[in-house]
């Protein structure tokens, strides 16, 4: 971006497109803190419990996923400043990731096969037109910096990981993975966990972070190239390294890259808030700071896990997993949603008032000290829950999983209040009417005459 | 009560005037011509209409101004005779490519095609790129037919035009840019209207300096059109920002006030907006 480039939201589709991918990882956010009391204490048990299973894919198909292709399908055309390849095809891919999601979490969950065949599918569909739009728009994108990089290489991350969760989700009828069943999960996992969610997160957070913090010019460029390369470099390592079952020296390496790329993250995060220009407390920097601290914990877990040689079946993978979904996808995307969600409805409602009338600043759109304890118990219940797994209790996981839901309640109060304040607007935002066909000669039908 | 006689709709006459005279030619519009359809959405019809004269309209349409001025004249009970000329459209197409196409680097592109499918306004889309073009450069523009208004638009911006049609509703249209206001057209038939006159960034008497380095989104935008509301019309007012206000442009362009912007270096952005006399009635 050039000196004083300020990013338009010219190129971004309609706002029904991310607020339909957004709604629905609300209503799985809240059913995530339904669960969370009884799941947590799963943590302390096998991690193939199906009801583990389950709640795992809930958080991060129903919440993360949801989330993310909502919030790219914004932004990446604001990012790239192009507009989004097909809107049509982007409101496709929701209904068939809606659907899929209804038959697979379900299915799951009673080990019923063809419900699980069928969601896996239909999410694989929803998961390929996703990646279609973006990649297309992507590829058409005239200026490609360090953000679109980290956006494109997730995106094959990700297609690399629908890809082994298919033929997963395929195997769990007839088992003819056989013994690579093991190797495929730690690929399907570290695609989505490594080269997908945490590479996105930064790239996406290099540009919101410097954006709200005014701070666009004190990024360190030559710092995010690095991270991303072994963030990328690493998981792919490591993906290689479990399909072809290479020698543990290997996956060390591997789990040093990602933990390098996750250390340099968070740094970068950390130097961006130091040099923000305006110095006020902001609820989101505490909520992407504990993001950025659970994605390196969960990186440098990993290497411990690498380095002591555990077996697939060790409690310390648990806490890897949940530290990556919950410590930092999930708490990123509280954080920004309070950032990005308030200032997208602030925009559409009050901005054509804006100087007319008092308008509410972004703060005021939500309660703030809500937002804080969210944060407090969210953080609380991250940190009891991690110590489920390791000391076998079940009962410090039912505790782990009440805080954890409190924070989540604190937190989805305030997505009500600031959905409240763009109510006016959702009518129009879920309203399609039949577009007239713009052009020369065109007829009622779309036909030249 | 006495009834006054309609007066005559010329092909000159913007459509926003035509509509706010005769409110039921807008059924009339879309009756005679399916792609006058976004008329009936009030935003649109407040935002469109005002940049296209009947003339113009029609060529959009792919009719004949002639036509179209005759079935308006109609619908209000006025009789335009068939030979009656009604004025000509700026056809901007050219058999003679100018110089700069194929060699200006191109600093932006719109594909408008996709937006107006989905019957969303391309036009915040294509003046965020005219903002990115530096002078000697050009931007392209897709679009589904000829944006003959936009030619005048962006002729005021010193902007000349280059279109080719690849397709029936497939436009290319080049825009450069030399660095002045108004350039001269490539065409006879593309020379854009006289350009407003600059604004003065070192005129002191008028001026309300306002500093938002210091704000983050969207305050800086709140804080700039409340101090555009305080503003009598024909006041300045200088904006000290961190970065192009990319937001605020389209509320701007919306409520009709005139700006500029100058870079000063990494992080130091000068805005530069007049409130002119009709702004503050939008």
């Amino acid at each position: 971006m050039r000196p004083g480039g300020g990013i338009s939201s010219a190129h971004a589709p309609d706002l029904d497109l991310p607020a339909r991918f957004m709604v629905l990882g609300m209503v799985d956010l809240l059913a995530v803190a339904v669960l969370a009391p009884f799941a947590v204490p799963l943590f302390a048990g096998s991690f193939s419990d199906l009801r583990l299973l389950a709640f795992v894919h809930l958080n991060t198909l129903g919440v993360v996923a949801a989330v993310i292709l909502g919030a790219t399908y914004q932004l990446v055309p604001v990012v790239l400043q192009t507009p989004l390849a097909s809107v049509r095809v982007g409101r496709l891919s929701f209904w068939a990731f809606l659907v899929g999601l209804s038959f697979l979490l379900p299915g799951l969950l009673t080990l019923r096969h063809w419900a699980m065949g069928t969601g896996a599918t239909l999410l694989v569909v929803a998961f390929l037109l996703y990646i279609g739009v973006v990649g297309t728009t992507l590829r058409r994108a005239q200026r490609w910096d360090v953000v679109a990089w980290h956006l494109a290489v997730a995106l094959v991350g990700l297609a690399g990981g629908i890809f082994a969760g298919l033929l997963l989700a395929g195997s769990k009828g007839n088992g003819f993975l056989g013994a690579m069943t093991y190797p495929l999960l730690g690929a399907h996992v570290t695609f989505l966990l490594a080269a997908w969610v945490p590479v996105l997160l930064a790239g996406v957070a290099y540009r919101l972070v410097g954006m709200f913090t005014l701070a666009e010019d004190a990024l360190w460029r030559p710092a995010a190239w690095a991270g991303l390369v072994l963030m990328t470099g690493g998981a792919w390592l490591l993906i290689a390294a479990f399909l072809l079952r290479t020698d543990p020296v290997v996956r060390l390496v591997a789990a040093l890259a990602i933990a390098a790329g996750q250390i340099l993250f968070a740094a970068q995060l950390v130097h961006l808030y130091r040099a923000r220009r305006r110095r006020g407390f902001d609820v989101h920097i505490p909520f992407a700071l504990v993001a950025a601290g659970g994605g390196t914990a969960a990186a440098l877990l990993l290497v411990a896990g690498m380095a002591l040689g555990l077996r697939p079946s060790s409690a310390l993978w648990v806490a890897v997993v949940w530290l990556t979904l919950g410590g930092l996808a999930e708490t990123a995307i509280q954080g920004f949603f309070y950032k990005i969600a308030t200032f997208l409805v602030w925009l559409h409602r009050y901005a054509p008032l804006a100087g007319r009338q008092r308008v509410p600043r972004l703060e005021e759109m939500y309660y703030r000290r809500l937002a804080v304890a969210g944060w407090l118990l969210w953080t609380a219940g991250l940190a009891l829950s991690l110590a489920v797994a390791p000391l076998g209790n079940a009962a410090l996981g039912r505790i782990a999983g009440m805080v954890l839901a409190a924070g989540l309640a604190c937190f989805l109060i305030n997505v009500g209040r600031i959905a409240g304040h763009g109510l006016s607007n959702v009518t129009v935002w879920f309203r399609r009417t039949p577009t007239p066909r713009v052009g020369s000669g065109a007829t009622e039908d779309g036909v030249v005459s | 009560m006495s009834e006054t006689a309609p007066e005559p709709i010329l092909a000159s006459w913007k459509v926003s005037e035509v509509i706010s005279r005769y409110p039921h030619l807008v059924d009339e519009l879309v009756k005679l011509n399916p792609t006058f359809r976004l008329l009936r959405n009030p935003v649109m019809r407040r935002v469109q209409s005002r940049l296209v004269t009947v003339a113009q309209a029609a060529a959009i349409g792919g009719m004949e101004p002639a036509e179209l001025v005759r079935a308006l004249n109609h619908a209000i009970g006025i009789e335009v005779p068939e030979e009656q000329p009604a004025g000509q459209t700026d056809a901007a197409t050219t058999e003679d490519v100018p110089p700069w196409v194929g060699s200006a680097p191109i600093d932006a592109e719109v594909d408008a095609r996709p937006m107006q499918r989905e019957g969303r306004e391309p036009f915040s889309a294509i003046m965020a790129a005219a903002r990115r073009v530096a002078p000697g450069h050009a931007f392209r523009l897709w679009n589904t037919f000829e944006p003959v208004p936009l030619y005048d638009v962006l002729g005021q911006r010193g902007f000349v035009h280059y279109a080719r049609q690849h397709g029936p509703e497939d436009w290319e249209i080049l825009f450069f840019y030399a660095g002045g206001r108004a350039r001269e057209a490539t065409t006879p038939a593309a020379q854009p209207r006289p350009a407003a006159p600059a604004l003065d960034w070192e005129s002191p008497s008028a001026t309300v300096t306002i500093d938002v380095s210091d704000l983050v989104p969207p305050e800086p935008m709140i804080r700039i059109l409340e101090a555009l509301e305080a503003l009598p019309a024909g006041g300045t007012l200088l904006v000290h920002h961190v970065r192009r206000p990319m937001h605020l442009y389209p509320r701007l362009d919306a409520l009709g006030y005139r700006h500029e912007t100058r870079e000063l270096g990494p992080g130091r952005v000068e805005v530069l907006i007049e409130k002119t006399t009709g702004a503050e009635e939008r």
